[in-house]
């Protein structure tokens, strides 16, 4: 396929931009030029679009919009179709097109059918370079030196296939480890769950585990309950044993206490009374005294502060009026410093509003305004007659216009329509320049396709001299019936094995000879004559053997004849043989070596034969290739020359069919629009009988006929439907000046019913009538302050009026010496006057109760005293004593009597707690015993120490009884509460789970590794010869035969090698621009290689030749030339220089400029 | 009267295939289906229930730690406290359990007869409880037709381990019809085995209330069991009651056009997650498959490990208690990548050829290696090496890896 015009509707910054990309001289290279950012990357984007699609978020749209972004173009098939498409940006039906000459519509799906289901990825990486791609490639053919080279050229080059499959292998190895080294992924895992499942299996329960460890719980219940109980005992006795130590001196010092308390007499009523109280009634007499006395001193005090005090009761009476005056003082001084400024206010406002009042109506009153002005509703629908009134008087003037300036275009229209004529007939001229558009496309194609049938014709013509001697024939070269290009590399493949086979099998035969001849010569040089043989000695002893059968015979018959020298001869030959014998096994290790010599002999010379029998087949089967290789191209007619040459013959036959295929598409193609051209011809004529003039000629009056004919026609219908317009308008017109002078004469109602009340003249301005109305209600708003100030100043003079005759009125009930003052300062006075009456009569109402008081305390105080004294009378008597100095004698004893007492009941308690303590019975049995055999206290105490000790022991078995009992019971309680085997469970389905993800991953990097090697190793043997041989000859091409060969690796698989001057060279060696030419060239091979199974594309070449000296890029100019036979070139470049060197080198190549956006 | 109908509870029974990871929530996930147990035994006494009916395969059949019987016990002793009643039937999991064996059940709990089916009649209720336990693990003949028949008058329970239709997953152990349950004359079949909550008839009740907590992908959904309310020997209601303590969700990410970087296609992902988490109540335990057509595919499978990072950090951004079990990055090239001649093409056309049933022999060979080191656990963990069907599901991420790589990625 090949891009014959491009046009650009609207994409990035062109707009209508059509490049045609001729064919030259049978070539398809066109050099695109231009300065840098003038649009060539933009075109470059324009033309991927085209075929692949235009990307949702292009960035092509910025200037023109994204709805309209479309390229059109006109493609050619290598089948000879072609077909004229655009590309728009949308969602869908984004390709339409047809076929030119056919019905056929196109769309994405025929598009990608008719590519080859090429993608944009593979193009762009395969069909179009760049500076930077090849500057990559360079690299990445140097870091690799070459190896898999074919077969990164069919991913564009850029990518090392030897690193991606050492990548995936290197990943996969950091995930497993077959030896388990290393800390890999997957072992690791593996490991961890082992592990896990060895902690699991001892975490592990059983039912029996569960009923031994209960058992073992109750046996160790069981011992602890034992030792409790035994322990138990040996305490309580130790209880017992204390409890007498503690008690045993307590009870000897109660029996002493009991002996004192009887030698103290008392009597038995005085001891019944409490303790202190003797002491109590004497000292408690005595205070009553006291207490009498004082209070009777404290009432007489009291009566004469009493005397001393006076209250004023009249003003005390007035009290409620003085506060109530008090209160008022504040007001009616503030009522007396504001009466003159509010009298002041009310004149000035009575003066202003007189003198506003007469400036707007001269004549009246304020009274006249309360009573004669306007409301605000009044006022309001005057301001709104006011803005009818301007907004009718402006409509009224521009309806007056209006219809002024309609009726004169109105008859302005009418004249020119009156000169308008009658309208000619132009159909037949109208059919014609319909059919000239036609016409001139159908004439442009054919002379396009013309020119293509020139250049196939050419190009089938040197196509047919490639093909000539010495392989002529009578019959047309490409109609040969040549053999498939499968079946020639089928027998190039089994040729090239045979000869590698036959080579082998000569140097193989030439090596076994050799062998063989040395062995032979080393066996002759070791079979000496000096030598015994085994062959020897049998041969002595058959002699031997034989004379002694003879002798036998002999004998045996009774012939003696001949007997002592047969005998002698016997002897002879056994003695013969013997010494051979000897000698044979003296010089056994020579023997030994003959015989080996002797068996390798044979051996060598089996071999021989053996690879000389394969050579043989190796050579018959050479000549049998070689005859069915010449059968093959028997029907063609001629002998065959090898392979590697037929199939380069092969290339060019098949080239030179498909240009002769194309060559006569463009033939009938050419016949097909002739005949077209000539019926439109015809019609051209006929509309102009009589004009010899060309038909171009014609076509063009016809149309610029036709074209006149439509513009007057349009001026025609422009001005009638002006007219019409026109007329519409002007009714309108004068539909709105009648509306304005109706809505006038309403509107002059309203006024005159507004105004005439108010005293306006009906004819006078309503303007300034509104503007006077306006003022008088708001006079009348100011005026109404009036009322309201009256009103306050006689509020104030009332109060200050009241305020002096309240204050005379109660100076003259109870303060007549005040009658001269001032009211505020009376009232000020009485006020004062009255805190202190207040004050006085409090402090006499203090003073009265405290008398009282005191007079009930001296009442208390007297009975206190004579109780006093009766109860010292009544302690004397039971003491039976007659002076206070006897009862306090008798009160010392009773109190020695009352300690004794107290001390035996307490060392009787004390006993008794001991005794409660524990066992009564035993511990009473126990103090008995000890108090009858008056034991020692140390003795005691030695008892108590020694079960001490005993209870210690036991204890302790039984607290370790206890823990263990305790340990076998949590132990249980735990059972339950958590399950570690389950635990264990979980973390082991988790390493499984990651396990699973290590392997996964693993898996999918070991296939996709085997699945690519696979693949690259397919590539390798299917394609990569073809390709080599391409890219060798387009590599001397391209460094003008300075390399000679490209050619696969003998070594290394997949790798490949170059050949300068016959040797050999290292590709580290190359230079840069050496290396970017080899990639260039593998490229271009593959892209030969793969044109042949599918539809050629148009490569695109974006500066690749920048970094080359001129001499360099002219080779590579002529190489691409070359190419370009093959394939459409679109060269971009903005460099001039190279354009210059290519009209040098390649003659007159199409140049394409572009100077920059356009539109 | 309130009952609760429960089964299925394969107690300690691990969850499967979640991959420990920094941030994963470990404790929630740690004893879950403990807890879901626990969380049914709460149920009852809120509910203050008469019968607690729990039908089959309440251990699995391999579990030998007795922890797991005690705790068990423990649970069902807390119901004395409200005084709920506990049935239960042995199923294909438990029939032959050691631990279920020793197990010494409480008063209020009645194991059903492994011999032949049994009635208990509960007077005070106004019910009677039929069901048999299995005698051993595979039980092939329906056990229906030797259910008693029912008593009059009483609210008839059907207590039965089994498969009913033959539901697809399942072993299909005491097959049966709905036919032959309704025909029974039962009021309510309280069944037990298949994993997904089903109601497969009303008025009689044939109900599976599914397991208790859902322990891989295989068993997604929300889990638990079914609370009845009866009165007068009749149903009122059936509800079910989500008892489990973490759900297990498939996430499908599907990628289109518009997502064009691994940016893209996580926003996708983060987007599936929240719509996920709004229907959740419980943590989460979700698989995401992405797939789909889309540009970003060679970056997803470049990055692999990078985006699984990052998805497992959504749910953490979002605040959501969820647990990332598994990436499965299945993406696709955009369709128009090469069909043409060439290295992708050809390898595209040899993958496609052996996901089509190619043969896969030549190349599992690589695999040997693998299949040494850890073939026996890579099967338990549900990835069997010694046929193709494990492998040939993983072409597409091989096509995934090797187009990266070829396309620029990798190398």
């Amino acid at each position: 396929m090949r891009i014959e015009r491009l046009t650009l509707e609207s994409y990035g910054h062109f707009q209508a931009l059509e490049l045609d990309f001729p064919l030259q001289n049978g070539r398809d290279f066109c050099i695109i030029s231009g300065p840098n950012e003038a649009g060539k990357t933009t075109l470059l984007k324009a033309a991927r679009d085209l075929l692949f699609g235009v990307h949702p978020q292009t960035p092509y749209g910025w200037l023109y919009g994204y709805e309209g972004l479309a390229v059109r173009a006109r493609l050619l098939f290598a089948d000879g179709a072609c077909a004229d498409v655009r590309r728009r940006k949308g969602k869908k039906d984004l390709l339409a097109g047809r076929v030119v000459g056919e019905d056929t519509v196109i769309d994405d799906q025929w598009l990608v059918a008719r590519l080859g289901s090429v993608s944009r990825e593979l193009y762009e990486r395969v069909f179009g370079f760049s500076m930077a791609e090849m500057e990559m490639g360079a690299r990445v053919l140097e870091q690799t030196e070459m190896r898999d080279a074919i077969a990164s050229s069919s991913l564009g080059g850029g990518v090392d296939i030897g690193s991606v499959l050492q990548s995936l292998a290197g990943q996969a190895e950091t995930l497993l480890s077959a030896q388990g080294r290393g800390r890999r992924a997957i072992n690791v895992t593996v490991g961890e769950i082992a592990d896990l499942r060895k902690v699991q299996r001892s975490a592990v329960l059983r039912a029996d585990q569960y009923g031994q460890r209960e058992r073992e719980l109750t046996d160790a219940e069981a011992v602890s309950e034992e030792l409790a109980g035994r322990l138990a005992q040996l305490r309580e006795q130790q209880s017992v044993l204390t409890r007498v130590t503690e008690a045993l001196p307590r009870r000897r010092k109660l029996t002493e206490l009991e002996r004192r308390r009887d030698e103290v007499d008392v009597p038995i009523a005085f001891l019944a009374i409490e303790p202190g109280r003797v002491d109590q009634a004497l000292d408690g007499a005595a205070a009553a005294s006291r207490r009498v006395d004082e209070l009777a001193q404290q009432a007489r005090d009291e009566q004469d502060k009493m005397n001393a005090t006076r209250v004023d009761e009249t003003i005390l009476e007035a009290r409620a009026r003085i506060d109530v005056l008090h209160g008022e003082v504040k007001h009616f001084v503030e009522a007396e410093r504001d009466l003159p400024i509010r009298r002041s206010e009310l004149d000035r406002l009575l003066r202003d509003g007189a003198a506003e009042l007469a400036s707007l109506r001269p004549g009246w009153a304020l009274d006249d305004l309360t009573r004669r002005c306007p409301d605000a509703e009044t006022s309001e629908c005057l301001s709104r007659l006011v803005q009818e009134h301007r907004g009718l008087l402006g409509r009224q003037e521009q309806a007056e216009a209006d219809v002024r300036r309609l009726r004169k275009d109105v008859g302005k229209l009418t004249e020119e329509i009156a000169r308008d004529g009658q309208r000619e007939d132009v159909s037949l001229l109208r059919r014609v320049v319909e059919a000239r558009a036609q016409y001139e496309h159908l004439a442009g194609a054919a002379t396009k396709r013309e020119a293509d049938l020139r250049k196939l014709e050419a190009e089938v013509t040197a196509a047919r001299r490639r093909l000539d001697p010495p392989y002529a024939t009578d019959a047309p070269a490409e109609r040969l019936p040549v053999p498939r290009a499968e079946q020639v590399r089928e027998f190039q493949r089994r040729l090239a094995e045979l000869a590698v086979a036959s080579h082998s099998g000569s140097e193989q035969l030439d090596t076994a000879r050799a062998k063989r001849q040395a062995a032979e010569r080393e066996l002759v040089a070791a079979s000496g004559a000096s030598v015994p043989t085994l062959d020897r000695l049998a041969e002595l002893r058959q002699a031997r053997d034989g004379l002694w059968r003879t002798i036998r015979a002999r004998w045996t018959a009774g012939d003696t004849a001949d007997a002592p020298s047969l005998s002698d001869a016997f002897e002879s030959a056994t003695a013969v043989a013997d010494e051979h014998a000897d000698r044979l096994r003296d010089q056994a290790d020579a023997v030994a070596r003959r015989e080996g010599l002797a068996r390798e002999c044979d051996a060598l010379r089996q071999a021989e034969d053996e690879v000389a029998e394969r050579v043989s087949g190796v050579e018959a089967a050479i000549a049998q290739a070689e005859q069915e290789w010449v059968g093959l191209w028997q029907p063609c007619g001629f002998a065959p020359a090898s392979p590697d040459v037929m199939l380069a013959w092969l290339a060019d036959h098949e080239d030179c069919a498909r240009r002769r295929e194309a060559r006569d598409a463009a033939q009938d193609d050419c016949e097909h629009l002739r005949g077209e051209i000539a019926s439109l011809e015809r019609l051209a004529r006929s509309a102009f009988p009589g004009d010899s003039r060309p038909v171009a000629e014609l076509l063009a009056e016809a149309g610029s006929t036709a074209a006149a004919d439509d513009k007057r026609q349009a001026l025609q219908e422009g001005r009638r439907e002006q007219l019409q317009s026109k007329e519409r308008d002007l009714e309108d017109a004068l539909t709105v000046a009648e509306q304005v002078s109706v809505a006038r004469a309403a509107w002059r109602t309203q006024w005159r019913e507004l105004a005439e009340p108010v005293g306006f003249a009906p004819e006078g301005d309503i303007e300034v009538a509104e503007r006077i109305v306006t003022q008088l209600v708001g006079l009348r708003g100011r005026m109404r302050e009036e009322g309201s100030l009256r009103q306050r100043i006689r509020d104030m003079t009332a109060t200050t009026d009241a305020f002096r005759r309240n204050v005379a009125e109660l100076c003259a009930a109870c303060a007549p010496d005040l009658a001269e003052v001032g009211p505020r300062e009376a009232v000020e006075t009485l006020h004062t006057r009255l805190a202190e009456a207040l004050e006085a009569r409090a402090l006499d109402r203090a003073l009265k109760a405290t008398h009282e008081e005191t007079g009930r305390h001296l009442e208390r105080a007297c009975v206190e005293q004579i109780r006093l004294a009766g109860e010292v009378a009544h302690l004397r008597e039971l003491a039976i004593v007659d002076d206070d100095d006897g009862l306090r004698l008798m009160e010392v004893r009773a109190e020695c009597a009352r300690d004794l007492d107290a001390e035996i009941e307490r060392l009787e308690a004390a006993l008794g707690q001991v005794r409660d303590r524990g066992a009564t019975e035993r511990f009473d049995e126990a103090l008995a015993d000890a108090l009858a055999r008056d034991a020692a206290d140390d003795e005691l105490e030695r008892e108590v120490q020694e079960l001490g000790r005993d209870i210690d022991l036991l204890d302790g078995e039984l607290q370790d009884a206890r823990k263990h009992a305790w340990a076998a019971h949590r132990e249980l309680a735990e059972v339950g509460e958590e399950s570690q085997v389950a635990r264990i469970d979980g973390e082991i389905e988790s390493a499984r789970a990651r396990l699973r993800d290590h392997a996964e991953r693993y898996i999918v990097l070991s296939l996709a590794r085997a699945v690519l090697d696979d693949e690259v190793n397919r590539f390798r043997r299917e394609d990569q010869p073809e390709v080599i041989l391409g890219a060798s000859r387009l590599f001397r091409a391209l460094t003008e035969g300075r390399y000679s060969q490209v050619a696969p690796s003998l070594d290394e698989p997949g790798a490949i090698r170059v050949v300068r001057d016959g040797n050999e060279v290292d590709l580290p060696a190359l230079s840069t621009g050496t290396l970017q030419q080899l990639f260039l060239a593998l490229r271009l091979a593959y892209i030969d290689h793969y044109s042949k199974g599918a539809e050629p594309l148009p490569v695109i070449m974006d500066d690749v030749l920048v970094n080359f000296d001129d001499f360099r890029a002219a080779a590579c100019l002529r190489a691409l030339d070359e190419f370009s036979a093959r394939h459409q070139v679109l060269f971009f470049t903005c460099h001039d220089h190279l354009v210059q060197l290519a009209r040098r080198e390649l003659g007159d190549t199409p140049v394409v400029t572009i100077s920059g956006p356009v539109g | 009267m309130k009952i609760v109908h429960a089964a299925d509870l394969h107690i300690d029974s691990p969850l499967k295939g979640l991959e420990h990871y920094e941030t994963a929530p470990v404790e929630r996930a740690r004893d879950a289906t403990r807890k879901a147990f626990a969380n049914i035994i709460d149920l009852c006494l809120e509910q203050r229930a008469d019968l607690l009916l729990i039908a089959g395969d309440i251990f699995d059949s391999d579990w030998r730690d007795y922890h797991t019987g005690l705790f068990f016990v423990a649970q069902l002793s807390r119901l004395m406290e409200v005084g709920t009643r506990v049935f239960l039937v042995r199923g294909n999991h438990d029939c032959r359990n050691e631990v279920t064996r020793s197990l010494r059940w409480p008063r209020h709990v009645h194991e059903m007869s492994a011999r032949a089916a049994e009635t208990v009649l509960l007077e005070d209720l106004g019910v009677a409880v039929h069901g048999r336990s299995y005698p051993q693990r595979s039980v092939e003949e329906n056990l229906v037709p030797d259910y008693p028949e029912p008593r009059p008058g009483l609210l008839n329970i059907g207590l039965l381990h089994a498969n009913v239709h033959g539901v697809p997953g399942h072993d299909n152990y005491a097959p049966c019809s709905r036919d032959d349950l309704v025909a029974k004359g039962y009021g309510y079949w309280a069944l037990g085995h298949v994993h997904q909550h089903l109601t497969l008839n009303e008025f009689p009740h044939i109900v599976y209330p599914g397991c208790s907590q859902g322990r891989s992908i295989r068993e997604p959904g929300p889990k638990g069991c079914v609370l009845v309310t009866a009165s007068a020997g009749e149903i009122e209601s059936v509800e079910f009651t989500e008892c489990g303590v973490m759900r297990w969700e498939s996430v499908e990410v599907p990628l289109g056009e518009e997502a064009r970087t691994v940016d893209d296609a996580l926003d996708l992902c983060e987007e599936a997650v929240r719509r996920v988490a709004d229907r959740a109540t419980t943590p989460l335990a979700l698989r995401f498959t992405i797939a789909g057509a889309s540009e970003a595919h060679a970056s997803l499978a470049q990055d692999r490990d990078r985006v699984v990072a990052r998805i497992r950090q959504i749910p953490i951004d979002l605040g959501i208690d969820a647990w990332i079990e598994k990436v499965v990055v299945a993406t696709r090239c955009p369709p128009d990548l090469s069909e043409a001649d060439g290295l992708i093409a050809r390898t595209r056309a040899r993958l496609r050829e052996l996901a089509a049933g190619g043969d896969l022999e030549p190349l599992m060979a690589s695999l040997r290696v693998l299949d040494k080191a850890a073939g026996a656990e890579l099967r338990d963990a549900g990835l069997d090496l010694t046929g193709p069907a494990a492998v040939r599901a993983l072409l597409p991420q091989v096509e995934g890896v090797l187009l990266a790589s070829l396309m620029g990625g990798l190398s």
